[in-house]
């Protein structure tokens, strides 16, 4: 463990992704409004539902494997994936924060999406690769 | 180290690595409801008295969890069984708090529910892990 807190912050920063998310999943109906234009149908509000649904749940899905990865020391102690995880999820902690606050409209999740949660996430899943099958202890 | 006895670690790093985490998140946690307290307090109507009570008594839970956190990774590293045990016990008053800050203060914020769920999952995680961890201790160690 070269930089002491490294783990810690890692975790927490991914602790609060996490609970931002699933706030939103519980209170999307502002946001939803947001992204529809003064008239709308039941029928586009159910799909953009929908969609921001699939969304947040694939979102809750990536943590749930990155904290998988960090519980069983995979990743714990690689100060390079830890770094992107910490700012990727601590980014994508405040945007959703303003995302909530503001009521973004709700097709900019998916910018932070593919920059909070995919990125970090596929690091993951990479660096599990290079670990479990191609015997790399990084 | 005397003759005959095992040189075989017996601590649960599963369980360690859950103590560490939690001590992080039970910091963070109290840090994150005194502010929901502030928030309630500034935008909510109390009656007399109830909201002073519960910032004690999340105070007094956040004590409670370091002694806990405590004494299940000294119990845990120095494979004592009763650390462990009494760890447990203790893990039982802190759900009982977490359970209050879920279903019966005055008034729950979503915030609330999800944090208090992630304690809750520590908690059931360490149950068995510790329970796991006491069981090892207790049988390799005939004479301990």
């Amino acid at each position: 463990m070269g930089i002491p807190g490294i783990v810690p912050a890692r975790f927490l920063t991914l602790i609060a992704h996490l609970v931002i998310t699933w706030i939103i999943f519980w209170s999307r109906g502002d946001n939803i409004l947001a992204c529809l234009p003064q008239s709308y149908s039941q029928d586009e509000y159910n799909r953009k539902d929908m969609q921001l649904v699939v969304g947040l749940s694939v979102s809750l899905g990536l943590i749930a494997v990155e904290l998988v990865g960090f519980f069983t020391g995979i990743s714990m102690f690689m100060p390079t994936v830890a770094l992107v995880s910490i700012a990727s999820h601590a980014s994508g902690s405040i945007a959703l924060a303003y995302f909530i606050f503001d009521v973004w409209d709700c097709d900019l999740y998916w910018w932070v999406f593919s920059f909070c949660s995919c990125t970090p996430a596929l690091l993951e899943i990479s660096t599990a690769f290079a670990v479990i099958v191609l015997k790399k202890g990084l | 180290m005397a003759p005959g006895q095992s040189t075989v670690i017996r601590s649960s790093l599963p369980y360690q690595i859950l103590l560490y985490c939690n001590g992080w998140y039970s910091g963070a946690f109290v840090i994150a409801e005194l502010l929901v307290f502030i928030y309630k307090g500034e935008t909510l109507p109390y009656a007399r008295g109830n909201l002073p009570a519960e910032i004690i008594l999340l105070l007094l839970l956040g004590c409670l969890e370091g002694v806990r956190l405590f004494l299940g990774q000294k119990g845990n590293l120095t494979e004592r069984g009763m650390a462990v045990g009494l760890s447990l016990v203790l893990s039982m008053a802190t759900l009982v708090g977490f359970l209050y800050l879920t279903l019966w203060q005055t008034y729950v914020l979503r915030l609330e529910v999800i944090l208090t769920g992630i304690g809750l999952a520590f908690i059931g995680l360490e149950l068995i892990f510790g329970l796991i961890s006491i069981i090892s201790f207790a049988r390799a160690a005939p004479y301990g």
